[in-house]
């Protein structure tokens, strides 16, 4: 890849500001930067009233909730994502990609040139439909395969799907989780427990080792940790501690697999608005106030975290391993 | 360079603390966190098997009813806007609505319990630091009610020993 051809590349996607750095650089460069130099003023946004805030309508959902009944819809960066070829090629498998960060990634990877599979439950198919047509609108390989993540069977057949579908497979994105509240841990049965950690834990585990036989070196593995790993919550006792593990895993499974090549990192949220939130994720009062604990002031939507997934599935962040990237208005660790 | 460029197009906008916004972000909290009170009182008072559960209830319903329409009052005589998102009745919780017998009261003592808490620490903190002094008076009338009912659930709180099966 030639250099020129990147700086380019990231003055577009970037805007201002990289003019002005990369005139220093060789008189070379200097003319290719002056014809695609953007004129005007910098095009910035002021993140405190960019996406919806505070307070929101009461509006539970019988798990595992759609995010195209909610009110306002979370924003995955449908109308706004825009690629530059930074996954052409790529091969990618993405739990949760039906709704929140996880549609959010999917639309950002076809956009950026991927192939992709989503994985969602099989009641998300209405949210899923959606996320298969914009990924096929790229020209994009999109492949559907829904099913109960917390089935090891299941999870064996949804790598094997994937390989065969896609051809190949060089990207995992472990984002589906079950995230579940309760005041007093009295009030968590085994079997809501087993759930979450079948889901968070064991489904990762099953689906990364199925894979990895057939990831080839610069391949990278992203699990959707939380600030909930840092910094829990007492509501949220059985879904933190998955968090907590998945951060973890993440660490220990880049320090096995980067002498392979293969990237493991991570990606820890703050209160994002999405499904998660109405089906039982959050106390009630919480819902409706969603996010108002933040500098920001609002909750973030997953549109605002689709560029980390794809930074950490990229060529160009080789040397990002055992990374957990936050995102999280202002708020927890990391 | 380029930052020294950002900012003759962006001066930096230090924030300043808006006396009205904080009002009306403790007027919105207090009257969601009232709002649902009164919702998850109704399902006690209807569906709980103690009595002391069924009379904290009714007791929420009755309590945090008065302290919502003093300050929806309060709200309108000061030209607040107040988000509809926070005056509209919530939907039913639907861990309670779904629950029965015992499992009902366990569940809903349970919550009950921390938001109060946060309830108390949220008038307290306006009560103290609030600058409309109307609604910091409110803040600070509602406070002495609010640590009864805290004292009220803790009590029964302690009485409730059933763990989910």
């Amino acid at each position: 890849m030639k250099e020129e051809n990147k700086i380019t590349r990231r003055q577009v996607v970037a805007g201002l500001g990289t003019a002005l750095a990369t005139v220093a650089i060789s008189p070379v460069l200097a003319s290719s930067v002056t014809e695609t130099a953007p004129a005007g003023p910098p095009k910035i946004d002021d993140p405190r009233g960019k996406y919806p805030k505070p307070p929101f309508k009461s509006q539970p959902q019988p798990w595992p909730g759609l995010q195209s009944k909610m009110d306002p819809v979370p924003d995955c960066g449908e109308t706004s994502y825009k690629g530059s070829g930074r996954l052409t090629g790529r091969k990618a498998l993405i739990t949760g990609g039906d709704s929140g960060m996880g549609r959010a990634a999917a639309i950002a990877y076809a956009r950026e040139g991927a192939d992709v599979a989503i994985n969602y439950y099989p009641t998300e198919e209405p949210d899923a439909r959606e996320v298969i047509a914009l990924i096929k609108k790229e020209g994009r390989k999109a492949i559907a395969i829904p099913g109960d993540l917390r089935n090891e069977a299941f999870c064996k057949q949804l790598v094997q799907k994937a390989l065969a579908e896609l051809g190949g497979l060089d990207i995992i994105v472990s984002n589906a989780g079950r995230q579940q509240a309760f005041s007093s841990i009295l009030d968590i049965t085994s079997e809501e427990f087993d759930a979450t950690m079948k889901t968070n834990i064991y489904a990762p585990f099953w689906i990364i080792r199925e894979a990895l036989p057939h990831l080839p070196p610069g391949s990278a593995i992203i699990g959707t940790t939380s600030e909930q790993a840092y910094n829990p919550d007492p509501w949220l006792y059985a879904y933190a501690q998955t968090k907590a593990a998945t951060m973890n895993y993440v660490k220990s499974l880049a320090k096995q697999l980067g002498p392979k090549g293969i990237r493991v990192n991570g990606v820890a949220p703050g209160p994002i608005w999405t499904a998660l939130q109405v089906s039982g994720g959050t106390t009630p009062e919480k819902q409706q106030l969603f996010g108002s604990w933040t500098p920001l002031g609002r909750p973030g939507t997953p549109a605002e975290l689709a560029s980390i997934y794809v930074q950490l599935a990229a060529s160009d962040a080789s040397y990002a391993n055992g990374q957990i990237y936050g995102s999280s208005g202002g708020v927890g660790q990391p | 360079m380029a930052f020294a460029g950002l900012a003759l197009f962006n001066p930096a906008k230090a924030q300043t603390e808006d006396q009205d916004t904080t009002t009306i972000h403790f007027i919105v909290q207090a009257s969601i966190s009232g709002l649902q009170e009164i919702s998850a009182g109704g399902l006690a008072a209807q569906k709980a098997l103690r009595p002391e559960v069924k009379a904290f209830g009714k007791r929420m319903v009755a309590d945090h009813g008065k302290a919502q329409t003093m300050l929806m009052q309060l709200a309108k005589s000061k030209g607040y806007q107040v988000p509809s998102q926070a005056t509209s009745p919530p939907v039913p919780e639907p861990m309670l609505t779904k629950a029965s017998g015992k499992d009902f009261d366990r569940l809903y003592v349970h919550m009950m319990v921390p938001g109060h808490r946060q309830t108390v620490l949220l008038f307290q903190n306006y009560a103290i630091r609030g600058k409309d002094p109307a609604v910091k008076a409110f803040a600070q009338q509602t406070l002495s009610m609010l640590k009864e009912h805290l004292a009220a659930i803790t009590a029964i709180d302690d009485t409730v020993k059933e763990v989910a099966q």
